[in-house]
């Protein structure tokens, strides 16, 4: 007789979501694969500065004479190492001009935007118009510009703005670009009260141009390994995954989710795992845990959202705390245990058709720790019945009020924050 | 008594399928057991081949592996002044447990691949399981510190009423027919998640002709033994706490600040109550008798529904690997998906 392999419907069930993750895994594979080769085509991405345009020209444009000769000489040596380490421009403008009048706009203290979109619109013009790009001019070019414009506006303030252009609108993204900006700004000390041009020729200004520099050449591994077929690599892998928080974090919920799962399938197996007797234990266990996974996904939806800037997760996270609560709070709470006798307005049970005590529902069979084992209900282990009284009386049934208090909370407003720019460039911008 | 076909001389054995005795060579079926006129010998030996019987002063019904007869030990079926009450005979045979186990395992995964083998089921055996069934009158009371709570909002401002009360249950129950097995071979915990059987088919004393096929022993300790009077007391206390607490559902928190519980086994009943027990063992020995252990699987099954219990198998080669694969392939999606997003 031919062996038969113990396959239930549960392993089947197992087989079909193995089978779900390969093809999805293999599918989005060969997606990745194809746009990669339409990208980049079959040959190893070109190491050398491929757009003729603004080859072997200056990167540093001091149009506010804050550095010396020599100050600018070690700047554009130091840039012309990094540039091979992003592959990618690097480019810094130092400006000591009023934008607002430039742009024929007044700048307000309380809303920046118009501020910043000048600087944006500067520092993109500036390298479209001028064709900077490792690989081709303009926005489609990869490549990093700043631009700082020393000039103090009519608001008090002092703008930056550094933008990413090409593949590095991504790879330095708006929090990207933000961090370098904020960190070149907080390497200089304040100016206000003194001259635009207190901090010229100052090694404290030329340093934190330094430093800025090499924060782009820090993101070279990053950038290059997340770059064309080397993202494929085991290290691209790991970098395209950790360039961005919200894959991180999708990667981790599906690992927390399988491990989670894997705990199940064993549960399923050990009868011990389903508490018999009390379903009350069972309800507070499952809504214990209920109530542990929503705050865990709001904490991470919120982290999450702080992060990457996304106002929108956080008040989605926010938002579907509070209906969980709403509905929860609402559920019907008298409902009794099932198997457990219907007591009449004297306290005994009351009698059904064959003259035992009524039962709400027939007993169930339990089922142990859920999860993907438990898709049939009428399957699984059996668990301790419980015992139906042949009689029972309450001889005392009293419910003795006690006493009375009311609690008052008084909350606070709170308001969120602001996103980032996109199309052809990355920014984020500061002022001092 | 030996059970015996009087066509061909084979032993024979109870069908719970066709519900008659059953010959196990010519297929013969009998409603009532014939008298071979052999009766057990005094002593511990066969009746058909005079082989020992090990612990025969325990036994009612025993198989002979020598001659392959099933035999009733008349002797032992009155054990210590007390007869059998009640039986209740299987309502099906061992190829319908199998299935019982097969159904009540179909959404467990990752089992492995052989638990069901002919080569390991064809070990499934019957029993019956003696019992005590148990009259338990109980009371008590049950003192709760109860609050509802209400809520509302004035302007910026929350406000919460708390209402405390104390909630007093005292109760009175009776429950009738608590079934207790006198068997210290079955684990209490898992008989008792097996029980209730469907007695229907109860039958008063001890009808012979259902007794051959499955192993039967006396009780282990007399009725009114302390540990059954607990265990009776346990389940009974934990029936009356459901119902009580059912009656202050209708707080919104609920906390037990008092408790006190009695009861007494006023009736027993001795009966026998068939199971089917299906023994696995994974994977090949270690040698080590300890280790040995931890991969013997019994599985026992309810011969009168479809309760099944008992701890499963897992093959965790099957599971790790299912759950490696799965892992790899969620971070080559995610990899994947981060960089088509990257390349758009």
């Amino acid at each position: 007789m031919a062996r038969e392999k113990h396959y239930n419907s549960a392993d089947r069930r197992e087989h079909k979501i193995l089978l779900g993750f390969i093809i999805t895994a293999v599918v989005l594979l060969l997606i990745w694969i194809a746009l990669t080769a339409i990208r980049y085509g079959f040959e190893e991405p070109a190491t050398e500065r491929t757009n003729p345009q603004q080859a072997g020209t200056p990167r540093v444009y001091d149009y506010a004479d804050m550095l010396t000769d020599e100050q600018e000489n070690r700047l554009e040596d130091a840039i012309v190492s990094a540039e091979q380490q992003i592959l990618g421009d690097i480019v810094i403008v130092i400006e000591n001009e009023s934008f607002e009048k430039m742009y024929g706009v007044h700048y307000d203290s309380e809303d920046e935007s118009t501020a910043y979109n000048c600087i944006k619109d500067y520092a993109q013009r500036f390298w479209d118009e001028n064709g900077f790009g490792w690989n081709a001019p303009g926005d489609t070019g990869n490549g990093i510009i700043l631009v700082d414009n020393v000039y103090r506006e009519s608001n008090g303030y002092v703008y930056t703005w550094t933008a990413g252009s090409g593949d590095m609108r991504h790879k330095v993204g708006n929090s990207s670009c933000e961090k370098l900006t904020q960190d070149f700004i907080n390497r200089l000390p304040s100016t206000v009260g003194y001259d635009d041009l207190y901090l010229q020729y100052s090694d404290t200004y030329a340093d934190a141009l330094m430093a800025f520099v090499n924060d782009c050449a820090s993101f070279g591994e990053l950038l290059k390994g997340t770059s064309g077929w080397a993202a494929f690599s085991p290290e691209g892998i790991a970098a395209g995954i950790g360039s961005n928080l919200i894959f991180v974090g999708i990667l981790v919920l599906i690992l927390i989710g399988l491990f989670v799962a894997r705990q199940f399938a064993i549960r399923a197996a050990d009868p011990d795992a389903v508490k018999s007797g009390k379903k009350r234990s069972r309800k507070s266990l499952g809504k214990g845990i209920e109530q542990v996974v929503i705050y865990v996904i709001m904490v991470v939806a919120i982290l999450m959202g702080l992060m990457t800037d996304q106002t929108w997760m956080i008040m989605l996270a926010i938002i579907g705390t509070g209906l969980y609560k709403t509905f929860s709070r609402n559920r019907n709470r008298n409902k009794p245990a099932n198997g457990a006798p219907v007591m009449g307005a004297d306290g005994r049970p009351v009698a059904g058709q064959d003259g035992k005590p009524a039962t709400d529902a027939s007993p169930d069979q339990e089922k142990p720790g859920e999860g993907r084992a438990g898709k049939n209900k009428q399957r699984g282990f059996s668990v301790k019945e419980d015992l139906r009284p042949e009689d029972f009386r309450f001889t005392v049934r009293n419910d003795l009020f006690v006493r009375t208090y009311t609690t008052a909370v008084t909350h606070s407003s709170g308001s969120g924050g602001g996103g980032g720019g996109g199309g052809g460039h990355s920014g984020g911008g500061g002022h001092r | 008594m030996l059970y015996t076909c009087p066509n061909c001389g084979a032993g024979m054995v109870y069908d719970a399928d066709a519900h008659s005795l059953k010959c196990e060579s010519c297929g013969n079926l009998y409603e009532s057991a014939p008298e071979t006129g052999q009766e057990d010998r005094p002593g511990a030996s066969c009746s058909n081949c005079g082989a020992p019987i090990e612990n025969a002063e325990k036994k009612i019904t025993y198989f002979c592996p020598y001659c392959s007869s099933w035999m009733l030990l008349d002797s032992n079926i009155v054990h210590e002044g007390l007869s059998p009450q009640k039986i209740l005979p299987p309502n099906s045979g061992k190829a319908k447990a199998l299935e019982k186990i097969r159904t009540a395992f179909d959404g467990i995964a990752f089992m492995p691949d052989d638990f069901l083998y002919p080569e390991n089921t064809s070990g499934i055996k019957g029993e019956y399981v003696p019992f005590f069934l148990y009259e338990v009158e109980a009371g008590g009371t049950m003192v709760f510190d109860c609050e509802n709570t209400t809520s509302w909002d004035s302007g910026n401002t929350t406000y919460t009423k708390h209402d405390i009360y104390r909630a007093t249950r005292t109760y009175q129950a009776k429950y009738v027919d608590v079934p207790i097995d006198a068997s210290d071979r079955v684990e209490d915990r898992v008989i008792d998640r097996i029980a209730p059987f469907d007695r229907t088919d109860e039958r008063e004393g001890l009808p012979k002709n259902i007794l051959p096929g499955y192993e039967m022993s006396v009780f282990d300790k007399p009725p009114d033994s302390e540990e059954y009077d607990q265990r009776s007391g346990v389940w009974a206390k934990e029936s009356a706490e459901d119902v009580v607490m059912d009656s202050v559902m209708h707080f919104d928190s609920v906390k037990l600040a008092q408790e006190q519980f009695s009861s007494k086994n006023t009736k027993s009943t001795y009966a026998f109550f068939p199971i089917y027990e299906y023994n696995y063992t994974y994977g090949s020995s270690t040698g080590d008798p300890e280790k040995d252990k931890k991969k013997q699987y019994t599985i026992y099954v309810n011969g009168t529904n479809d309760r099944v219990s008992g701890r499963v198998p897992i093959s965790y080669f099957k599971l790790n690997l299912h759950f490696i694969i799965e892992a790899v392939c969620a971070v080559v999606g995610v990899a994947a998906i981060a960089g088509i997003l990257r390349l758009l």
